[in-house]
């Protein structure tokens, strides 16, 4: 038995409502995998972005803030740590580097972060692209992704990015007097820090006199020599004024939230899927009750019922099949999208892959729809010739 | 012989709402085989379900000594998927409305049948149905067959129905919707087509034409089959 040529013909027929049934289905089938390969990039985007920041230390409050400021430059409103921190931290030691890092400034809507040779090269791990380190208050290292060149000037302005007000000439009404030379600039590293402007803390103790107090910095950011060194510091530098964190800790509590989120809208997609199923194979009956004249037609040329089973059954589930199979395209698609637009927005370098979990997934609502495909293939083959000719 | 007709106490009925309605009431019929005969009567005469009947579409009402045979091939004791092969093998039907597949090509409606039994058509069955299209004088056999004339279409379902060699052919008022050349056309044809593969020809029909070619006529009266008159099929 080879039911493909009835199977064509039918399909030349109608292949307008296939192909929108399989459209429907790899809409609804998108969503699961494209939320489910979107948490697993944004999750190793910002563990990755987290490499360097092994510890940091700010003053008290949230451990949040400090990992979102400090890794993902975000506008969070840090406390100042008392003068001297830095000193004192790395007088612990079992400290491979320190850096402070201080922020407030911006160069459009780059933010500036104050601090010091160790972090803008990993204290040599890292070098720059090209140029050099900023030597003095007047020079800056900027990012792989602002849009500068070595020898260009900038003039910082106060305030985070998020309270950036422009006057009527398109002037940032908080312009600072104080300008920059660009004279480095670093590799591409797929994190937020593509988008910073590296300066010495020191040009902002110069710039803000009444703002971050000189030799004062928000975040100490410490490269631990070992692990048991790094518990040691966190216990340590955990007192009254300070609070030492793992910035992996922190990301694995944010996670945590993702991974909720995460749930929920799989719980979501996944309804939104068995309802695109429920309705294809609601499409299915349809299908069989709309070509009951051509299955008596076949049963009189000769057809057994296990002929018009099968035809059936491949009829509905290769539908299922090529929408679960299209979803996950379309899912893939939908993500790399959204990475890439979050990537835009946050500097934060996703990778979107499509791994065995997506097309497990793909596979087993494909796999659903093929069982259930089953119970429309019973409905066309259950009636005998007679009862089709009656009803046909 | 292997395609004589034997029936014998036949009678079927169908369910009308709340009541059962005889149909059809046959004591007695036997034809031989290769015999052509022409059927006729007044719409719901029983034609349709005299055809269904004979090729195991449906099944006589049970009673005792009831009889349906091809030759050796009794239809009451033959279990359903057999009667199905059987009549896929044994039967060419060949309807009023022509019954294609539109979308198919006229090469693929008329090799449908062999797919009921076929994952991969035979080169043999291939050449057979071109040879028929050819002979039947279809030449576009690779286009779809929903845009041939009606006369076209009904020689494309003649070529399928007989592409298995069948020892009986069923034909249901194969020239009432076309003109009367083409009519005259596959009137020749079937009655070519029965002759030269040997069939046995059962032909329900109002056409004069096709009862002058037939070697028996029947009238079918309210289920009853009776001896054809020849001043029935005279024009009034």
């Amino acid at each position: 038995m080879n039911p493909f040529l009835f199977l064509r013909g039918e399909f030349r027929r109608s292949w307008g409502g296939a192909l929108a049934l399989a459209l429907v289905l790899a809409f609804a089938g998108s969503l699961s995998p494209a939320v489910s390969m979107m948490e697993r990039s944004i999750r190793a985007g910002m563990a990755q972005s987290a490499d360097a920041f092994d510890l940091l230390v700010g003053a008290k409050g949230s451990a949040v803030d400090l990992v979102l400021g400090a890794v993902y430059l975000r506008p969070e409103p840090l406390e100042l740590l008392p003068a001297g921190t830095l000193e004192n931290v790395k007088a612990h030691g079992g400290i491979r580097w320190a850096a402070p890092l201080a922020f407030g400034d911006r160069w459009r809507d780059y933010p500036i972060a104050g601090t010091s040779s160790e972090l803008v090269t990993l204290d040599g791990k890292r070098p720059l692209a090209s140029g050099r380190m900023f030597l003095n208050t007047e020079e800056a290292v900027i990012g792989a992704g602002v849009p500068l060149n070595i020898g260009d000037s900038i003039t910082p302005s106060h305030g985070s990015v998020a309270e950036a007000v422009l006057d009527e000439d398109g002037k940032d009404v908080h312009a600072h007097a104080h300008t920059f030379r660009v004279v480095g600039r670093m590799p591409a590293t797929g994190t937020p820090w593509d988008r910073a402007v590296a300066v010495p803390i020191e040009a902002l103790w110069n710039m803000h006199e009444d703002g971050v107090g000189t030799g004062r910095c928000s975040v100490v950011v410490v490269k631990p020599v070992t692990v048991a060194d790094a518990y040691r510091l966190r216990t340590a530098l955990n007192d009254v004024d300070t609070q030492a964190v793992f910035s992996g800790e922190v990301l694995t509590r944010l996670f945590g939230t993702l991974e909720q989120m995460h749930d929920v809208m799989l719980l979501l997609a996944s309804g939104a899927q068995a309802a695109a199923l429920a309705a294809a194979l609601v499409s299915g009956f349809f299908a069989v009750a709309m070509r009951v004249k051509a299955m008596a037609l076949l049963r009189a040329l000769g057809a057994s019922h296990g002929f018009l089973a099968v035809s059936v059954w491949l009829m509905v589930s290769g539908i299922m099949f090529a929408g679960c199979a299209l979803g996950l395209g379309l899912g893939s698609m939908m993500a790399s999208a959204a990475s890439m637009w979050i990537q835009s927005e946050t500097g934060v370098a996703l990778t979107v892959s499509l791994s065995f979990e997506e097309c497990l997934m793909a596979l087993s609502a494909a796999g659903c729809g093929c069982v259930a495909a089953f119970l429309p293939a019973w409905f066309a083959c259950r009636k005998t010739a007679g009862e089709l000719l009656r009803s046909a | 012989m292997e395609n004589d007709l034997h029936l014998r106490n036949v009678r079927y009925s169908v369910q009308d709402g709340e009541s059962t309605r005889r149909v059809l009431d046959i004591p007695e019929l036997f034809l031989p085989g290769g015999t052509l005969a022409g059927i006729y009567g007044d719409s719901g005469s029983g034609k349709t379900s005299l055809l269904n009947l004979l090729c195991g579409l449906v099944l006589p009402d049970v009673c005792q000594g009831c009889e349906l045979r091809w030759g050796k091939d009794d239809l009451i004791t033959m279990p359903e998927g057999r009667r199905d092969a059987w009549r896929g093998r044994h039967v060419g039907m060949i309807f009023q409305d022509f019954q294609l597949f539109p979308h198919l090509s006229a090469l693929e409606n008329v090799l449908l049948p062999a797919t009921f039994h076929h994952f991969s058509i035979p080169a043999e069955l291939h050449g057979r149905a071109r040879d028929l299209l050819r002979r039947l004088g279809i030449r576009r056999i690779d286009v779809p067959t929903g845009v041939f004339s009606r006369g076209e279409q009904q020689r494309v379902a003649m070529a399928r129905a007989v592409l298995f060699r069948p020892s009986v052919l069923l034909a249901d008022e194969p020239t009432a919707s076309l003109d009367r050349s083409n009519a005259q056309l596959v009137t020749d044809e079937l009655v070519d087509l029965a002759h030269s593969e040997g069939c046995t020809l059962l032909v329900v029909t109002h056409e004069q034409v096709l009862h002058g070619r037939m070697d028996r006529r029947f009238r079918l009266e309210r289920g009853r089959l009776l001896s054809g008159l020849d001043e029935d099929l005279k024009p009034k």
